[in-house]
């Protein structure tokens, strides 16, 4: 470990330019460099990326980097953003995102912020509860912390809202197209069969 | 729900209650006996179109007999077997998993002064032992230590297992699934972190003289019909006996359970089920569990000292961590509760049954308690015992069950059909199923899910299942499926992903 972190390191000290986090040990440089590249996106995501509700922000705290990674490029490519006005305003600051390296810098910077640990009540009678675990904690983890063995984001201190609108977006097939991991979000957005259980267990997880 | 229609809705319901707490006389009503009349049971062998066929059957017990020593394998002794043939297995330790897939092999511990023959995964291995074949035996063996099954039977028909000791074996201590004619014996099982005894999709099964405790879940009949549990000691687990249909499995029924003559005593174990499993939303302290299960008959059971409740009948709705499966009857109907002794239950009980009582007015400790649905279900002296939920159960038309001795069969009932067409069908059934339901999280994840993971590759689920690999923190890991040969696995993977409930 500490060999691999050296040689990444000299690696690193050897290039010029910006940095290529090609390995996924976090290096205090690029934490840097994604610290001050994220201050554009603090105004939305929180100082802290820990999300701002009345802005539409999710979190980012902590994200699972693969996701992030997939999120960005996917705003880059204009792939994503045309959900809604808030995906609108995310792909209005692309340009930020279309730089590689600076991306990896965010990932890396975002990855290395700590989180709070996820609290799940035993409620197992409770119908969100079960809702959750039946249709969504099979990949986002029981306590909607993420998978990253499966790729799935977690999920945890997000908001009721902007988690509805996801699964809206998920279900009518405005957010996804015809990537694998959009496909598997539609089919299983769609095995919640109304708006009342996607409100439901929006609101569950809001509450991890 | 509108504020003012929910007061309304108190008023009433406490109105009623003070009324008729006012209204009561001193003395109970106590309803005088009817007279004498069993249960008449819910099977007809006649009418069982599974039993016409003109297999031969071989005997078991009927041809050669095979010694193992320890140094050797048993599952040698299995490849060398023939159908009729016994395995008498000496004391000592073996580290394997057997897999019988022949018909009519008996396989028995043999005990030499206590020392039995003794199974051990050394936390390891998944499963101990493994039939797909129909007429086996299983008998006598100490299993411990492995990470998911004791015994489990994949569709074997004509079943005996019976005389195990079965200590920490992860997920099911005894497991027979999609099989019919079976009968589990004079077993003790304990520390198993979902049910100890856990019948499956099965059909006339017989689970009596078995100790079952420190689990999860003592006695489970689940999606399964005709089946009698009796003189069972069932003690310290989280939930005792349950009956359930579990929703999301391809057979949507249970019905025609006799719950009698067993102890159900201080079933107060702490849950120690995976988070989010089924079992696991059982609150620690139920004696007997029915979940939507039809015609369970609980009578002349001993139950004491479960601080939840005595009995509990619950639908879907009300069930802790289960779904709605619209191919499943969510209520338990005709339910009948006849004599049982029960004493100092419901003594530390969950909130929703407070709750529930609060409704009824009642005070005290629950012996019986039912949330949710229930259509003609009925009890028998029940001024007996502290209830609630339960004011629309009629009296029982009968009082005791002997005229139903058992629903096993007195010929061996034949296999299974297996062809090149069904193969992924019976597959799916007899295996998958055990832990992954359609909608909902039995142990593993629910099809629908893995559906979506898979879509549009079956070969890619095939190969997983071969050799899996642990991808989620909080669920069991998943045991490999390569006992199966690459057709099957194909197969069935492809059945998997077609399925729609």
């Amino acid at each position: 470990m500490i060999k691999r972190f050296f040689l990444s390191g000299l690696i690193a000290s050897m290039m010029s330019g910006p940095i290529h986090a090609q390995d996924s040990t976090p290096n205090a440089h690029s934490i840097e460099q994604g610290k001050q590249l994220f201050q554009s996106c603090a105004s939305c995501h929180g100082q802290d990326a820990e999300g701002q509700k009345a802005l539409g922000a999710p979190p980012l705290a902590g994200q699972l980097p693969s996701y992030l990674e997939r999120a960005m490029t996917e705003f880059a490519s204009g792939k994503r953003g045309k959900e809604d006005h808030y995906a609108q305003q995310m792909s209005a600051m692309s340009g930020l995102l279309q730089n590689e390296a600076q991306r990896n810098a965010i990932v890396t910077y975002l990855s290395s912020l700590k989180t709070k640990d996820i609290q799940v009540p035993n409620r197992s009678s409770d119908a969100a509860y079960r809702l959750y675990q039946a249709n969504c904690g099979g990949c986002h983890g029981v306590k909607a912390e993420g998978n990253k063995a499966l790729n799935s984001p977690r999920l945890a201190g997000m908001d009721a809202a902007y988690l509805q609108r996801q699964l809206e977006h998920f279900k009518s097939g405005k957010r996804g197209g015809s990537s694998r991991y959009a496909k598997q979000m539609q089919m299983m957005a769609n095995t919640l069969k109304n708006a009342d259980d996607i409100a439901l267990v929006s609101k569950f997880i809001s509450t991890l | 729900m509108n504020k003012s229609l929910l007061l309304a809705a108190i008023t009433l319901a406490v109105g009623f209650g003070l009324g008729q707490y006012l209204a009561k006389d001193n003395a109970p009503v106590i309803k005088a006996n009817k007279p004498d009349k069993s249960f008449a049971g819910g099977y007809e062998a006649k009418q069982d179109d599974t039993l016409k066929s003109n297999a031969d059957v071989v005997l078991p017990g009927s041809g050669d007999t095979i010694t193992v020593n320890p140094g050797q394998k048993i599952q040698d002794a299995v490849i060398a077997a023939k159908p009729g043939d016994t395995i008498m297995v000496m004391p000592g330790k073996y580290e394997e998993t057997i897999y019988i897939d022949k018909d009519s092999i008996r396989l028995i511990g043999v005990i030499q002064e206590g020392q039995r023959a003794e199974l051990n995964g050394r936390g390891e291995l998944n499963d101990a032992i493994l039939y797909s074949g129909n007429n086996i035996t299983v008998e006598n063996f100490l299993i411990t230590k492995y990470k998911g099954n004791g015994i489990m039977g994949q569709a074997g028909n004509n079943f005996e297992i019976r005389g195990n000791v079965i200590v920490d074996t992860g997920v099911y201590g005894i497991f027979p699934q999609l099989g019919k004619n079976g009968i589990v014996s004079h077993n003790i099982i304990s520390g198993i972190e979902d049910a100890a005894i856990y019948v499956g999709m099965s059909d006339n099964i017989h689970v009596a003289h078995n100790e079952v405790f420190d689990s999860v879940a003592g006695i489970e009949i689940e999606n399964s019909r005709h089946s009698i549990v009796e003189n069972n000691y069932v003690h310290n687990n989280t939930g005792g006996i349950l009956a359930f249909i579990t929703p999301g499995l391809p057979i949507k029924t249970t019905y025609d359970v006799i719950i009698r003559n067993n102890f159900v005593v201080g079933n107060n174990h702490k849950n120690f089920g995976a988070p989010g499993s089924t079992v696991a939303g059982i609150p620690p302290g139920t004696g007997i569990l029915v979940m939507a299960a039809d015609e369970v008959v609980i009578e002349n059971n001993i139950i004491t000292d479960n601080k939840t409740a005595g009995i509990m009948i619950t639908d879907h709705y009300n069930a802790p961590n289960t779904t709605i499966d619209e191919g499943s009857d969510p209520y338990p109907d005709q339910v009948a509760i006849l004599d049982n002794l029960m004493l100092r239950n419901g003594y530390d009980t969950i909130d929703e049954v407070k709750a529930l009582m609060l409704t009824e007015l009642k005070t005290g400790n629950p012996d019986i308690v039912r949330a949710g649905k229930s259509n003609d279900s009925c009890i028998y002296n029940r001024h007996r015992y502290i209830t609630v939920g339960i004011n629309d159960f009629k009296d029982c038309e009968f009082n005791n069950t002997k005229d139903v001795v058992t629903y096993l069969l007195d010929e061996p009932v034949p296999p299974r059909e297996i062809t090149a067409e069904n193969k992924g069908k019976i597959a799916y059934l007899g295996i998958c199923t055990g832990c992954h339901s359609y909608t909902g999280r039995i142990v593993g994840p629910p099809v629908q899910l893995i559906q979506a993971l898979y879509m549009e590759n079956p070969q890619g689920l095939a190969d997983y299942i071969a050799n899996p690999v642990k991808k989620r923190d909080d669920y069991p890991e998943m045991p490999p499926q390569n006992y199966l040969d690459e057709e099957t696995r194909l197969a069935v993977a492809e059945y998997m992903l077609s399925r729609t409930n």
